[in-house]
C-alpha cells in the first residue's frame, strides 16, 4: 500500500501520486468508497454516497493521466459536499424532509463543479443540520451525525457531515457553508482545519439558501496546505450570485510560507467570558505558538456581543421571511425544534432587524478599527470540546446556558460582518479537540491560512485521526 | 415584555402573516421569541451618537491593505 491510499492521506499526496501515475485515481476512489461502506453506518456523516459518478471521474482522471493531459491541483482528490450543493441528478435536500420532493438538481453547484475542473472526485453529500439552522449535528430526519473522536459526542453543526467525514478519513476535503459558524463549528468540535472565506468570496450559485446576508461556502480539510489548495480552486467570481463580488482569484498556496511578520491580536472579553477551561487553554497555546514569530497583545472587543446579538436577529428573520411558504402550508413537516424557531423568526418586530443592520454595521467598524493594530486575531471557535449527543445546556462561567445557541457564540460575531477565518484544530490533554479561530481582515485569507499553516508546522494545530484509527502524522509533505 | 404578553402578541401577529400556529408549537414559539427579546434588547443598549450611522442593510466590505 502506498502513502496516498492510507485513509488519512493528505489531498497534497494523492494528488501528487496520481499526478505522477503511482497510483490510479479508480484506485484512490474503490478505497475512499470502502472507508465510507465500512464507518458511515456508526458515524451517518454521509447522506448519499455516488459510486458511479465517482468511478468514472476517477476514470477519466487517469486516463487523462495516461494521455499526458494536465490534470489539476486536485488530481483524483476524494471530496464530498453538505447535501444544501446541488448534485446533478440528486434532489438537494438541506437537511429536510421537505425539500427531498424537489427535482434532482440538473446541474453541479458552481463550486462542485470547479472542484471537478481541478481534478477533484465526489463521492456524495453530506449530513447536515435542517436547513442549515443548527450547530449540533442532530438531524431529526437523517438521524445523529456523530463525531469520530467519541461517537456518543457531537459532531457539531449545522456542516456536521463535513466535520465528521473530513476527521474520519471519508474525504479529505469537503465543502461546506457557513452562515453563524457552520463550517467552524463542526470543525472545531471534530478537529479538522476549515475556512470562511470573506462573505462575497465564494459564488453561492447553485447551493439552497438559508440567510441570503450571512450565507457563505467553505472548505474544510486535515492539513493547512490542502484547505489552501481547496480553496484556491474555488476562486473566482459568478454572476449567478448577486452576493459574489467581482474580484480575480487571489491564490494562497504560494504565499503559505512566506516570511512575513504577523501581528496578533489574542481576543480576550467576551470570548473569554464565554469559553471554558479548555477553549481558553487553546487559545493560549495557538498564541504562544504563534507568539514565536510576532508580536502578540491582547485585545477586548466588547462590541462582539452586539455582534453577535444583531447575527442572531438577521439570522432569525431573514431566513423565516425566506421560509414563510413553506411554514404556512407544511409547518409539521419541519423538526419541531427548527420549526419553531422559524416561526418566532417570522413574527419578529421589524424594528429589532432594523437596529440589527445598523449595530452589524457598527461592529464592523469596532472590527475593522482592530486591523489598524494587528493583522490577525485569534479566538476560541467553541466555548467547549465536543458535548455528549443529545445535551441540551453547557456549563459556562458558572452559569447554566442553552446549548444550541450558545455552541455559536463566538463564531457568530465574524460572520455576522463577512471577515474571512480559518479554524485550526488542538488537541489538548484529553482526546477531544477544540478549534481556534484565526481572524484576518476582509479579502485576506492569505493570512489566516498562512497562520494555520504556520501552527501546524509547529505541531500546535494538528488534525489527529480518531484513536480508533491509524496513529497520528503530524504534518503534511508539501508537493 | 413578559411570558402573559407574547401570547397576546402571538395570537394577534400569527394569523398577520398568513401563519396557522400547531398547540405544539405554542410554548416553543413563545421561548424564541423571549430569547429574540434579550437580544433586542443587548442592540438597544448600543449607543450611538444621533447622526453618526445611516441605516446599513448592505455588507460593503473594504479593499485590503497589502
Amino acid at each position: 500500500m502506498t502513502g496516498a491510499l492510507d485513509p488519512f492521506a493528505s489531498a497534497t499526496e494523492i494528488a501528487r501520486a496520481v499526478r505522477e501515475g503511482a497510483v490510479p485515481a479508480v484506485a484512490i476512489a474503490e478505497a475512499a468508497l470502502e472507508r465510507v461502506a465500512g464507518r458511515n453506518a456508526e458515524l451517518n456523516a454521509y447522506t448519499t454516497v455516488t459510486p458511479a459518478r465517482a468511478m468514472e471521474e476517477a476514470a477519466a482522471i487517469d486516463a487523462a493521466v495516461a494521455a499526458g493531459r494536465p490534470v489539476g491541483p486536485l488530481a483524483g482528490v476524494p471530496f464530498a459536499v453538505k447535501n444544501l450543493f446541488d448534485v446533478a441528478g440528486l434532489p438537494t435536500r438541506a437537511g429536510s424532509r421537505i425539500n427531498r420532493e424537489l427535482a434532482p438538481a440538473a446541474a453541479d453547484a458552481v463550486l462542485v463543479q470547479r472542484m471537478n475542473r481541478a481534478g477533484a472526485v465526489l463521492l456524495g453529500t453530506l449530513n447536515m443540520g435542517e436547513y442549515a439552522y443548527d450547530f449540533t449535528g442532530e438531524n431529526a430526519h437523517d438521524g445523529i451525525c456523530r463525531n469520530p473522536h467519541d461517537p456518543a459526542r457531537m459532531s457539531g453543526g449545522s456542516s456536521s457531515g463535513c466535520g465528521a467525514a473530513t476527521a474520519a478519513g471519508l474525504a479529505p476535503v469537503s465543502l461546506g457553508s457557513d452562515t453563524n459558524g457552520s463550517i467552524r463549528v463542526p470543525a472545531s468540535l471534530c478537529g479538522v482545519f476549515s475556512l470562511k472565506p470573506t462573505y462575497g468570496r465564494l459564488p453561492r450559485a447553485g447551493s439552497f439558501p438559508f440567510v441570503d446576508s450571512l450565507d457563505h461556502l467553505g472548505p474544510f480539510a486535515r492539513t493547512a496546505e490542502d484547505l489552501a489548495r481547496a480553496y484556491d480552486a474555488l476562486q473566482g467570481h459568478d454572476p449567478r450570485d448577486h452576493g459574489c463580488v467581482a474580484r480575480p482569484p487571489e491564490p494562497t498556496l504560494p504565499g503559505l510560507t512566506a516570511p512575513r511578520p504577523l501581528r496578533v491580536g489574542v481576543l480576550g472579553g467576551w470570548f473569554r467570558e464565554n469559553a471554558g477551561e479548555e477553549a481558553r487553554a487553546a487559545q493560549a497555546r495557538v498564541a504562544e505558538a504563534l507568539g514565536r514569530d510576532a508580536e502578540v497583545g491582547p485585545l477586548r472587543l466588547d462590541a462582539a456581543e452586539a455582534g453577535r446579538a444583531a447575527a442572531y436577529l438577521i439570522t432569525n428573520s431573514e431566513s423565516s421571511e425566506f421560509h414563510l411558504p413553506r411554514l404556512r402550508e407544511r409547518a409539521a413537516e419541519y423538526d419541531p425544534d427548527t420549526r419553531d424557531r422559524f416561526l418566532a423568526g417570522a413574527l419578529l418586530p421589524a424594528a429589532w432587524v432594523a437596529r440589527a443592520r445598523r449595530v452589524r454595521r457598527w461592529w464592523l467598524d469596532q472590527a475593522l478599527a482592530a486591523f489598524a493594530r494587528f493583522d490577525l486575531l485569534v479566538a476560541p471557535a467553541t466555548p467547549v470540546p465536543a458535548p455528549a449527543v443529545g445535551q441540551k445546556t453547557l456549563e459556562l462561567g458558572g452559569r447554566t446556558v442553552p446549548l444550541r445557541p450558545s455552541l455559536g457564540l463566538l463564531a457568530q460575531p465574524f460572520s455576522c460582518v463577512g471577515l474571512p477565518v480559518t479554524c485550526v484544530p488542538v488537541f489538548g490533554e484529553h482526546r477531544l479537540p477544540v478549534g481556534v479561530q484565526i481572524v484576518a481582515p476582509p479579502w485576506r485569507e492569505d493570512l489566516c491560512l498562512r497562520a494555520a499553516h504556520l501552527l501546524e508546522q509547529a505541531g500546535v494545530a494538528v488534525a489527529r485521526p480518531p484513536a480508533d484509527a491509524a496513529e497520528p502524522r503530524t504534518v503534511a509533505t508539501r508537493a | 415584555m413578559g411570558p402573559t404578553d407574547w401570547e397576546t402578541y402571538l395570537d394577534a401577529m400569527t394569523p398577520a402573516v398568513g401563519l396557522t400556529l400547531d398547540p405544539a408549537s405554542r410554548a416553543g414559539v413563545i421561548r424564541f421569541l423571549g430569547l429574540a427579546a434579550e437580544m433586542a434588547a443587548r442592540l438597544e443598549a448600543v449607543e450611538f451618537a444621533p447622526d453618526a450611522l445611516d441605516l446599513d442593510a448592505t455588507l460593503a466590505l473594504p479593499e485590503p491593505r497589502r
